[in-house]
C-alpha cells in the first residue's frame, strides 16, 4: 500500500456522467448484495454494494465481479432507495471497458456485432436460414409492413432455437395479422453493447438500427426475446413504434378473439418468469393466461413472478463461460423438476439455452420449451 | 344569560400521551376540556408499551396515573369511541359535531368480568396486537379509562335489534349494567375555543414489506407484538415464548427500518425504532434470551443518554450488524435472515428462532378524513402539514387548531409530551375566562381512634409479583398489629384500582394507609389523592417501595426479596401508626413569570406566558435577543430564514407585552414555588411565581484538526455566515466534532443541519463530501433531505464504528484522510474547505445553581422526568426549555418553550397554591433555650424569643414561611422538643425498630434523603442494577434529619451496620444542611470508637439522584463489609453502648498508660 487513495474529482465526474448519477442515491445498506443471487452460489462473489461504493468514490476498476451481473434486477426489487443499479453497473462496466479491463470473450463478441451484426461470428447472409422451407414474409428495402417480427440472433442462428422462430411463424400466421421480418437485413438488438456499457458504440449502433426498422414503416414490433423489447425501447426513435414481447402480442390477439387454441388436455407445465419480462417490466400474467388458454395445467415453482430466480443469461452472461456449480440455471431447473411438471416453459431464448444445458445434469427428463412452441402445438388444425 | 362554553373550553382529539398532557395542562390552567378518543380507552400506544427507553420505566405505570387524573378531573369530559365529524366557526367560538358509538355498559359496571366470561364470541384482541383473544364484551386492558367494559356490537350476536337473541351477558351481570337499548350512535355538539389534534400514529402493516415474511411464520413478530409479549399483562404474562411452539427462543433478531427510510414504502425515518428496538434487545437479554442480534443501518440514538443506552445493550451482549436484510424466510427448521454485514462485506443467512420487525410508524387510518373536517392539508408523508412559521410543528395552517405528538410525524414520548404542553399553551390563549372545579366535600374519616391500617400490596403486573411472593406478604401484613385489611392488587395505580382502594378505605373505615408498590417520589401524590377521595387525610399514607428498592434489584433471590418486602411493609405499618393528620398551608402566588435566556426557546416561552395574561420578565445577558438563531441563515430542514423567524418572535414578544431586560444577568434567586425573588445585576428585583430556565448552550469549540490556525478549517456556524459566497471548490464536512464522546452525547440537530448546508453547496456546483458516523436525519423531512442530497451528488463517507471523529479523521494539509469502512480502504479527500460540524456543550448555568436545579451527567440541566417531565425540573416552580436541557433543533426548542409556558401557566393561573405542611414544630414545654436548632438551620427560620410568661431564658420559634422542612433542627435538639411532622422521632425510631425486628445482624439500616440518595436508589431500581438485599431504607427529607438517637437505636437493636446517605456536598437541597450531617457523622463514629464499637459500622455516602450505579455499588460494598463482621461482635454492641462513659479521670489514667 502506497498511502491513502486520493480521490480524484475528474474521475468521479467521468463516472458520474457514465452512470448518469445512478449510484448517488445509494446509502450502502447492503440489501442489494444480500438480494443478489451470486453470493448464495459462489465464493467468488459479486458485491453490488461494493460496486456502488466504488461509483461513489469515482473508482471504475472493479475486477471480475463487475462482469458477473446478469441484470436480473433482483437487487433493484429490494433496493430501498430505488437505485437504478443495472444502469450504474453498466456505467462502471463502460469505464472498465475503455480501460480494456473486460473479459476477452466480450471484446471478441462485440467485434462480431460490429462486423456481422450478430454475436456468433456467423455470416450476415445466414441469418434468414431458419426460415428455409417456410413461407416467411420478408420486408425488402423500400417495402413496408404493419407488424415487424423481430426474430433476434439467438432464434435466427441457434439450431435449437430456430424451432422457436418457426413456431412463431405458425402463431403469427394463425392470428391473421399482416406481418413480416427483416430477413437477412435484421441486426442484433445491441443488448450486449449496452451491457458492456459502451455507450458511444451503442448510440451509433442503435441510431442505425432504429433507422433501419423505421424504414419498414412498422407500427408494431413483436420480438422473440424480452431483451430485444427492453433494448429497442431505449433506441433514439424518430417516431417510436409499439414494441411488444410476443406473449403480449399474442395475449392481445387472444383478447380480441383473433387467436384461438385447441386446448390440450391439461398437460402439466411449470413456467419460469424471465427477468426481463418479469422483474424488469412486471409482466407476469399474460404468459400464464396464454398457457391456461392453451389448456396447460400450470404448476408454480417456489420462486415465481417477482421472486423468480435468474437463469444467468442476462447482462452479457450468456456469452461468458461459467463453471459448473456457479450456474444460476442449475438450482432453477431442479426447482422446476420438483414441481412434477415434465415441461418447463419460458419466454426468453437465453433462458432456454441455459436451462436446456443444465437440465442434462440437474434435471434429466425435464423438457425445456419456449412457450411459443407449446402454444403453436395447441393451435387448431388448419382446415 | 348563559355564556357560551366556548369561552373556556378546549377540545383535544386523541387520548394518547400527547393528548393527555395537553388536556391536563389546559384543565389545570382553568380550561374545560372535551377529550375525543377514537378507541375505547385513552392511553394510546404508550399504554401498550412494556418499558420506555432509556429509563426502562414501566410504561403504563408512569402513564396510568395521568390517565386516571384525566378520568377523574371534574373539568375533563372524555368521549371515547367518538370522532369529530364537523367543524364550523372561528377560533374562540368553534362549533363542533361529534359522533360517538355506544359501549352498551352503564356506570353501574363493577368490572367483575362475569359478562365477558359468559360471552360466546371470541375475537382477536386489538390491544395485544391480536396476539390474544377477547370477547365481544370485554375490557381492553386492566387500566382502561374511561369505560371499563364495552360491547363490540359489530361482533355481538345480539346486535340490535336482536337478530340472534343472546342475553348471556345481561343475565350474567349482577349489577344490571348492560343496556342494549342505548342508541348505536349518538351525536354531540360541543362549543370550543380551540382544538388540539393529537391523533398519534399506527404501525404499518408488516405484510407491506413482503420480503420479511410476516404472516408466513408465527415467530416473525412485529415490535408491538413483542412489546405485548414481554409485558406482564400481555398474552404470555411477560415470558418470551415463540408463538409457534411456546419454546424459549435461543436466538432473537431485531430488524430495523422495516418499511422506513424506503422509497418503496415510507421515505421518512420512523424516529423511535432504533431506541425501542435497543430497549427490546436489553429486555430480551434480561429475559434470558442468550443471543440477540440487531440488523440496522444507522443507530439514531439522538436523545439524552441514548448513546449510552445503546452502549449498554452492547455491553450486555447484544450484537449489532450493520446491514439491511434482503429477506427473511423459514427453511423448515429455523427462520433465516439473509443480509450483508456491510462491515465485513459477508453475505449470510443467519438462523434465528424469533424475528422482531421494527415496522414503520404511519399516519393513523382516517387522518385524511379528519384533515378534511378540520380543513387542514396533509403533508407528503401523510401526516398533517404545518406551515412551521413559528419555528415548530404545533401551529396548524388554521388558526385555533393546534397539533401535538405524532400528528405531524413520528415522535418519541418526551417530544410528544412537550408538544402536548406546547399545544395547550397556544390553545389557552384563545380562552376568555378560566373556571375552576369546586371540590366535592367528602365526609372525613375520623383518625383519632385506634389505628385501623389498610395495606395494599401491588403486583405491578409481574414487576413485583414476579420476584416477591405477594400473597405471603399479604398474609404477613394481616398479622401485623393495627392492620385490619390487607390486599393484593395487580396495578395499584390503575384508575379502576384507585377507585376500589378509595372504596375499601371507606367501607373498612381505614384510618391509616400503607401502599407497598413503587416510589413515593413518583406515585405518592397519586395515592394521597386516593386517600383524599375517600375522606382520609392524605398525610396518613405511607408507602413501601417494594419495586424500585426490592423486586427490581433482587431478581435472583425471590426468598430474600420476599423477606425484605415483609420488613418494608412492617416498617411502613409501624410508621403509619404514628402518623398524624396534617393540613396543608396555602400561600399566594405571584402571578408573574421570569424567563432567563432570550434565545428562541426563551422568547417563545415568554410570549406564550404573556399571551395567557401573565406579567413576564425576560432576562438576557447579551445586548440582543435571539441567541443562536441570530447566527443562523436558513433553518434546516424547512429552509425558513432565521432572520424572518427572529423578527416574528421579536414582534410577538413586543405585542404580548413582555418586559425585556437586555445585557442583564440574574445575580441571586431566593424563595420557593409561587414566590421567587430574583435580583438582577443592575440592582433591580423581580418577583415571580414561576421561573423558566432557557439559557441555551455553548457551541463546541474544536481543538483538533488545526482549527484556528489553518484558515481552510471552519465550523458549521462560520459557514452559515457566508455559505453562498464562499469560493472554495471542494468542501468536506466532518460530523460529530466534539459530540458523541466520553463526555457528550449526540447533539441532535447537526446531521440535518449539515446535510442541508451540504446540499446548498452542491447546488452551487461545489464538490461536497461528508464524513459521518451515523446519519441521524430523524426529524420530519430530514431523511427526505438526506436522500435528496445523495441524489444531488453529495458524497457520504461513513467512519469506523465506535471511534470519535477526532481520532478517525486526519487533516493532512489540504486532504481529509480517513479509513472508508465501506470501501475498505484509506481514503484522502482533496479539500479546499474543511467544515467541522459542531454540536453544543453545556453552559455553567449559575441561575440553575441558585435554585438548586441539578445537572445531568453530561452537564445539561436535569429535567423532572426524561419521559413525562421534559420541560419541568425537580424544583417546583422552575421550568426548563431549549438547549439548556439538551441540544435540540429549532423545532424542538420552540416546542419546549411553549411547553414550559404551559406548565408554568398552570401554576400562575391560580391565586394560591397548597404547600406541604412539612415544617418544623416546637414542643415549647421541653425547650431549654439552648439555641442548637437555630444555629444549624440553613434558612435562619428559627429565632430564639423570650418566653411569653415571665420565664427566664429563651424559647425556639419556627418562622413557618421560611422553614423548608429539612429537619436538621430536629436532629440537633438535645431535648427532643423540636420535631418534623411526617418524619418525627417516634416515626423514624419505630421504622428502625421494625427494620431490626428479625435477624438484625444481617441488615444495614440505611437512611436516604428524599432528593438525592433516595432518588439514586430509585434509579438503581429503574436500571435493574442488582445488589444484595441487606439494606433497609428509611426516607427523610434531608440527611440533616438523621439524629444520633436513630443511629444508636439501630445498633442497640443489633443492626450490623448503619449507612447514612445524602446529596453531595454543595448539592444539598437545603443549602448546606448536609454539612451538619458530615460533622455529626464524625462525632458519632468517634463515640462508637470510644465505646469499643468498630466505627466502620457507621458509614456515610453521598449519592445523587442520577447515580444509580453508585448506589448499587455502595450496597454491594456494605454487604461485603457486614458479611465479614463477627456476629458475636454485633451481638455485643448493645451492651457496649449501654455502658455509661467512664469518668474523665479514669480515661486520663488509661491514656497515661
Amino acid at each position: 500500500m502506497t498511502g491513502p487513495l486520493v480521490l480524484d474529482d475528474a474521475l468521479w465526474e467521468r463516472l458520474d456522467a457514465a452512470t448518469g448519477g445512478a449510484a448517488n442515491a445509494c446509502y450502502q445498506c447492503g440489501t442489494c448484495t444480500a438480494a443478489c443471487p451470486w453470493p448464495a452460489l459462489s465464493e467468488v462473489s459479486l458485491s453490488v454494494r461494493y460496486h456502488m461504493r466504488r461509483a461513489h468514490l469515482g473508482l471504475a476498476e472493479g475486477g471480475e465481479g463487475l462482469w458477473r451481473c446478469t441484470a436480473c434486477k433482483e437487487c433493484e426489487a429490494h433496493c430501498p432507495r430505488d437505485v437504478d443499479i443495472v444502469e450504474a453497473l453498466r456505467g462502471l462496466r463502460g469505464l472498465a471497458w475503455c480501460d480494456r479491463q473486460a473479459p476477452e470473450v466480450l471484446e471478441e463478441t462485440l467485434w462480431s456485432l460490429y462486423e456481422n451484426y450478430n454475436p456468433y461470428g456467423q455470416p450476415r447472409l445466414e441469418r434468414h436460414r431458419w426460415a428455409r422451407g417456410l413461407d416467411v414474409p420478408v420486408v425488402a428495402e423500400g417495402e413496408t409492413t404493419k407488424v415487424l417480427y423481430y426474430v433476434g440472433c439467438a432464434a435466427a442462428y441457434d439450431q435449437r432455437l430456430q424451432a422457436l422462430a418457426r413456431a412463431m411463424v405458425r402463431l403469427l400466421d394463425a392470428s391473421g395479422a399482416q406481418w413480416a421480418t427483416l430477413g437477412a437485413r435484421e441486426r442484433n438488438d445491441g443488448d450486449l453493447i449496452a451491457n458492456v456499457g459502451d455507450r458511444a458504440f451503442f448510440d451509433w449502433y442503435a441510431r442505425r438500427n432504429a433507422a433501419l426498422i423505421e424504414s419498414t414503416g412498422a407500427t408494431t414490433i413483436v420480438a422473440t426475446s424480452p431483451h430485444t423489447v427492453e433494448m429497442l425501447k431505449t433506441y433514439p426513435w424518430e417516431k417510436a413504434p409499439e414494441i411488444l414481447h410476443y406473449t403480449d402480442f399474442l395475449y392481445m390477439l387472444m383478447d380480441e378473439k383473433k387467436l384461438r387454441f385447441a386446448p390440450v388436455d391439461g398437460t402439466p407445465v411449470t413456467y419460469h418468469d424471465p427477468c426481463y419480462l418479469g422483474r424488469w417490466t412486471g409482466r407476469y400474467e399474460a404468459p400464464r393466461a396464454l398457457l391456461a388458454a392453451a389448456g396447460f395445467e400450470l404448476r408454480e415453482m417456489e420462486h415465481n413472478r417477482a421472486d423468480a430466480l435468474c437463469c444467468g443469461g442476462g447482462g452479457g452472461g450468456i456469452f461468458q463461460d461459467s463453471l459448473p456449480g456457479e450456474r444460476f440455471s442449475e438450482p432453477r431447473v431442479a426447482e422446476a423438476a420438483a414441481t412434477g411438471a415434465g415441461i418447463m416453459a419460458t419466454t426468453c431464448p437465453f433462458c432456454i439455452q441455459n436451462f436446456e444445458d443444465s437440465s442434462r445434469t440437474h434435471a434429466p427428463g425435464l423438457e425445456v420449451r419456449d412457450m411459443a412452441e407449446l402454444l403453436a402445438d395447441a393451435l387448431p388444425e388448419v382446415t | 344569560m348563559v355564556r357560551s362554553p366556548a369561552r373556556h373550553t378546549v377540545m383535544v382529539i386523541g387520548g394518547g400521551i400527547a393528548g393527555i398532557q395537553a388536556a391536563l395542562d389546559c384543565a389545570e390552567a382553568g380550561a374545560k376540556v372535551v377529550m375525543v378518543e377514537k378507541f375505547t380507552s385513552i392511553g394510546g400506544k404508550m399504554a401498550a408499551l412494556d418499558k420506555n427507553f432509556p429509563t426502562l420505566d414501566c410504561s403504563v405505570c408512569i402513564e396510568a396515573p395521568r390517565m386516571s387524573e384525566v378520568a377523574e378531573h371534574p373539568h375533563i369530559e372524555i368521549l371515547a369511541q367518538a370522532e369529530l365529524v364537523d367543524l364550523k366557526g372561528k377560533p374562540g367560538r368553534f362549533r363542533t359535531t361529534l359522533r360517538q358509538r355506544s359501549n352498551y355498559v352503564t356506570d353501574a359496571c363493577t368490572r367483575c368480568n362475569d359478562c365477558s366470561d359468559a360471552c360466546p364470541e371470541a375475537l382477536p384482541n386489538e390491544f395485544d396486537d391480536a396476539m390474544a383473544t377477547r370477547k365481544a364484551i370485554h375490557t381492553p386492558f386492566p387500566q382502561a379509562v374511561p369505560s371499563p367494559y364495552i360491547i363490540d356490537i359489530e361482533h355481538c350476536l345480539n346486535a340490535p335489534p336482536n337478530y340472534l337473541p343472546c342475553d348471556r351477558c345481561v343475565r350474567a351481570c349482577k349489577a344490571g349494567a348492560i343496556d342494549f337499548t342505548m342508541p348505536r350512535v349518538r351525536e354531540h355538539q360541543r362549543r370550543v375555543a380551540a382544538i388540539i389534534v393529537a391523533t398519534g400514529f399506527e404501525m404499518q402493516h408488516p405484510q407491506a414489506v413482503r420480503k420479511y415474511g410476516y404472516g408466513t411464520h408465527p415467530d416473525i413478530l412485529t415490535a408491538m407484538e413483542f412489546e405485548r409479549l414481554v409485558n406482564a399483562s400481555g398474552p404470555t404474562e411477560g415470558e418470551i415464548l415463540c408463538p409457534s411452539d411456546m419454546r424459549h427462543p435461543h436466538s432473537l433478531a431485531f430488524i430495523y427500518c422495516v418499511g422506513s427510510r424506503s422509497q418503496k414504502h415510507v421515505p421518512y425515518c420512523s424516529r423511535v425504532c432504533c431506541m425501542y428496538a435497543t430497549k427490546q434487545a436489553i429486555q430480551a437479554l434480561d429475559h434470558d434470551v442468550p443471543e440477540v442480534t440487531s440488523y440496522y443501518m444507522d443507530i439514531r440514538a439522538f436523545g439524552k443518554e441514548f448513546d449510552e443506552f445503546h452502549q449498554r445493550a452492547i455491553g450486555l451482549g447484544a450484537k449489532y450488524v450493520r446491514g439491511r436484510p434482503a429477506r427473511i424466510y423459514h427453511d423448515g427448521e429455523t427462520l433465516r435472515v439473509r443480509h450483508e454485514d456491510t462491515d465485513t462485506g459477508r453475505v449470510s443467512e443467519q438462523a434465528h428462532d424469533m424475528v422482531v420487525l421494527a415496522n414503520a410508524l404511519v399516519p393513523p387510518t382516517g387522518l385524511d378524513e379528519l384533515a378534511e373536517v378540520l380543513d387542514v392539508p396533509l403533508g407528503a408523508d401523510g401526516f398533517l402539514a404545518t406551515p412551521e412559521e413559528g419555528g415548530e410543528l404545533v401551529l396548524s395552517p388554521r388558526d385555533g387548531v393546534y397539533f401535538a405528538g405524532c400528528t405531524t410525524g413520528p415522535r418519541d414520548i418526551p417530544d410528544s409530551v412537550a408538544q402536548g404542553s406546547a399545544a395547550a399553551a397556544t390553545a389557552l390563549a384563545h380562552l376568555k375566562e378560566r373556571v375552576w372545579p369546586r371540590e366535592v366535600p367528602v365526609e372525613p374519616i375520623p383518625t383519632d381512634g385506634e389505628p385501623r391500617t389498610g395495606v395494599f400490596i401491588c403486583d405491578c403486573g409481574s414487576n413485583i409479583a414476579g420476584v416477591v411472593d405477594v400473597p405471603t406478604v399479604v398474609k404477613y401484613a394481616e398479622g401485623l398489629p393495627g392492620v385490619t385489611h390487607a390486599e393484593e392488587v395487580m396495578f395499584a395505580c390503575a384508575g379502576n384500582t384507585q377507585a376500589e382502594i378509595s372504596q375499601r378505605i371507606r367501607e373498612q373505615g381505614l384510618n391509616r394507609m400503607v401502599v407497598a408498590a413503587c416510589s413515593p417520589k413518583t406515585h405518592g401524590s397519586t395515592f394521597e389523592r386516593v386517600c383524599s377521595k375517600a375522606g382520609l387525610n392524605p398525610y396518613l399514607l405511607e408507602m413501601a417501595n417494594v419495586r424500585n428498592h426490592n423486586s427490581w434489584v433482587h431478581k435472583g433471590d425471590p426468598e430474600a426479596a420476599t423477606a425484605k418486602a415483609q420488613d418494608q411493609v412492617r416498617m411502613a405499618v409501624q410508621k403509619a401508626e404514628w402518623l398524624q393528620p396534617l393540613e396543608p398551608t396555602f400561600h399566594d402566588v405571584t402571578q408573574a413569570a421570569l424567563v432567563i435566556g432570550g434565545g428562541v426557546a426563551g422568547m417563545t416561552a415568554a410570549t406564550a406566558l404573556a399571551k395567557q395574561g401573565h406579567a413576564v420578565h425576560l432576562v438576557e445577558r447579551q445586548p440582543v435577543l435571539g441567541g443562536r438563531l441570530r447566527e443562523l441563515d436558513e433553518i434546516a430542514p424547512s429552509g425558513t430564514r432565521a432572520a424572518m423567524l427572529l423578527a416574528r418572535k421579536e414582534l410577538e414578544l413586543a405585542e404580548a407585552g413582555v418586559q425585556v431586560h437586555l445585557s442583564t444577568t440574574v445575580t441571586a434567586i431566593e424563595g420557593f414555588i409561587g414566590n421567587f425573588t430574583a435580583t438582577l445585576d443592575n440592582g433591580s428585583v423581580i418577583d415571580a411565581g414561576a421561573i423558566v430556565l432557557a439559557q441555551g448552550a455553548q457551541v463546541h469549540r474544536p481543538e483538533g484538526f488545526g482549527y484556528g490556525d489553518d484558515p481552510r478549517i471552519i465550523t458549521t456556524l462560520e459557514l452559515e455566515r457566508d455559505l453562498d459566497t464562499r469560493p472554495e471548490e471542494r468542501v468536506t464536512f466532518v460530523a460529530c466534532v466534539g459530540s458523541r464522546n466520553e463526555q457528550r452525547g449526540c447533539s441532535r440537530f447537526c446531521c440535518t443541519a449539515m446535510v442541508y448546508q451540504a446540499l446548498r453547496l452542491r447546488r452551487l456546483g461545489r464538490h461536497v463530501r461528508v464524513l459521518y458516523r451515523d446519519m441521524r436525519t430523524f426529524t420530519r423531512d430530514g431523511e427526505e433531505l438526506y436522500d435528496e442530497a445523495c441524489r444531488a451528488g453529495v458524497q457520504f463517507f461513513r467512519l469506523p464504528e465506535g471511534r470519535t471523529v477526532e481520532s478517525a479523521v486526519r487533516w493532512d494539509d489540504g486532504h481529509a484522510v480517513f479509513h472508508d469502512e465501506l470501501a475498505g480502504a484509506e481514503v484522502a479527500l482533496p479539500t479546499d474547505l474543511l467544515v467541522l460540524v459542531v454540536g453544543l456543550t453545556p453552559d455553567d448555568y449559575p441561575e440553575a445553581q441558585m435554585v438548586k436545579v441539578a445537572t445531568s451527567q453530561d452537564g445539561f440541566l436535569l429535567e423532572l422526568h426524561p419521559k413525562l417531565g421534559p420541560v419541568e425540573t425537580q424544583v417546583q416552580g422552575i421550568y426548563l426549555c431549549g438547549t439548556a436541557q439538551y441540544p435540540n433543533d429549532v423545532r424542538g426548542a420552540v416546542a419546549q418553550g411553549l411547553g414550559a409556558a404551559a406548565r408554568a401557566g398552570t401554576l400562575l393561573a391560580r391565586d394560591t397554591i397548597e404547600a406541604e405542611p412539612y415544617t418544623a414544630h416546637v414542643i415549647t414545654d421541653g425547650c431549654t433555650g439552648c439555641s442548637m436548632c437555630a444555629r444549624v438551620c440553613p434558612y435562619s427560620a428559627i429565632e430564639m424569643l423570650p418566653w411569653e410568661e415571665n420565664k427566664a431564658g429563651k424559647v425556639a420559634h419556627v418562622i413557618t414561611a421560611a422553614c423548608t422542612g429539612c429537619g436538621t433542627c430536629a436532629a440537633a435538639c438535645p431535648s427532643s422538643t423540636i420535631d418534623m411532622p411526617g418524619f418525627t422521632d417516634d416515626q423514624i425510631l419505630t421504622q428502625v425498630d421494625a427494620a431490626c425486628a428479625e435477624q438484625p445482624d444481617e441488615k444495614v439500616v440505611t437512611f436516604a434523603c428524599n432528593w438525592c440518595s433516595y432518588g439514586g436508589a430509585d434509579t438503581a431500581g429503574i436500571a435493574k442494577l442488582q445488589y444484595p438485599p441487606s439494606s433497609r431504607l428509611i426516607r427523610t427529607m434531608c440527611s440533616g434529619r438523621v439524629a444520633e438517637k436513630f443511629v444508636m437505636r439501630a445498633f442497640e437493636k443489633g443492626a450490623a451496620a448503619v449507612l447514612v446517605t445524602g446529596c453531595h456536598i454543595n448539592d444539598c437541597h437545603y443549602i448546606n444542611a448536609n454539612h451538619q450531617t458530615e460533622k455529626r457523622m464524625k462525632q458519632w463514629r468517634r463515640k462508637l470508637e470510644r465505646r469499643g464499637v468498630d466505627p466502620e459500622r457507621l458509614q456515610l455516602k453521598w449519592i445523587s439522584a442520577s447515580e444509580g450505579p453508585q448506589f448499587a455499588a455502595k450496597m454491594r460494598e456494605v454487604d461485603d463489609f457486614i458479611q465479614a463482621l463477627d456476629k458475636d461482635e454485633i451481638a455485643a454492641t448493645p451492651a457496649k453502648l449501654a455502658l455509661r462513659r467512664k469518668p474523665a479521670a479514669a480515661r486520663k489514667q488509661e491514656a497515661a498508660k
